[in-house]
């Protein structure tokens, strides 16, 4: 049986913080990454070196009541040489309650040189609900590609 | 977290009196699992790979989920991650702190309300 290597990362922290303002969520650490396609640590970004359709995830904690927790998964992609924005999927929770875990999933089809990444919005959503230093992935960002 | 009830199987290995499955082929695999609140508690519900390493039993966090406070009852929390895996390696939702129910209400087959799920999707 000839077995596949799908395209596929999983980034993390084991840091808890309160990302305020626009700042990028700040994930430093790689769990896996496989086949092609490079995350970088400083800036925490994704670059996708295989068209294709993934499946894509990120997890998080929302903070106070009245917080909404927004995270914005945004794809940076140039198109006809012109670098474009785009927010794919925007989370957010009004009213739920407090410090509970946000997991939005999704199917996007992604374009190479494409980069991903993780935004915060109002609301100042939290990486962890505390920081560690196991060998554990509490909550991350994740990619895998389906479609060959 | 015993999901006592077993949908499908391919390789037979969930055992529905424990809640655990345990990996056949390793590779890369994509799990859910679901959950409902209890009133008044805060749950943390760890997805959990337990392994064998140099004959010492490891296990590690794959995804964590918590309904953290205020969250009313029988609100429902599904997540779902991916994980490198190998043989023989033991897979399972665990109830770390509070109280969480799998059930909210009455159900019947063959509806599934929620469910703790995975397969694999790459080497």
């Amino acid at each position: 049986m000839t077995q596949r290597e799908e395209v596929r990362f999983k980034v993390y922290t084991k840091s808890s913080i309160n990302i305020t303002g626009t700042n990028y969520f700040p994930l430093e650490l790689i769990d896996f990454i496989g086949g092609d396609g490079t995350y970088d640590t400083t800036n925490y970004k994704y670059s996708v070196q295989n068209a294709g359709t993934c499946l894509l995830g990120v997890s998080y904690n929302k903070r106070t009541i009245q917080n909404n927790g927004v995270c914005n998964m945004v794809v940076d992609r140039v198109v006809d040489g012109v670098s474009t924005t785009r927010v794919i999927n925007k989370s957010q929770e009004n009213q739920t309650g407090t410090f509970l875990t946000m997991n939005p999933v999704l199917m996007y089809k992604l374009e190479v040189g494409d980069e991903i990444y993780c935004r915060a919005g109002y609301g100042n959503p939290s990486t962890n609900l505390n920081s560690y230093t196991s060998d554990d992935t509490l909550n991350s960002l994740w990619g895998i590609r389906f479609d060959y | 977290m015993t999901y006592n009830n077993e949908d499908y199987d391919t390789e037979n290995s969930y055992d529905t009196s424990t809640g655990i499955y345990t990996i056949v082929i390793g590779g890369t695999y994509v799990f859910t699992f679901g959950w409902y609140v209890v009133g008044g508690s805060t749950a943390v519900i760890n997805l959990i790979r337990k392994r064998i390493v140099d004959e010492v039993s490891v296990e590690s966090i794959l995804q964590q989920s918590t309904n953290g406070t205020n969250t009313d009852n029988n609100s429902g929390f599904f997540s779902t991650t991916i994980a490198e895996c190998e043989t023989d390696d033991e897979i399972y939702a665990y109830l770390e702190s509070g109280s969480c129910r799998l059930i909210p209400y009455g159900t019947g087959d063959p509806s599934t309300f929620t469910s703790f799920s995975g397969s694999r999707i790459s080497n």
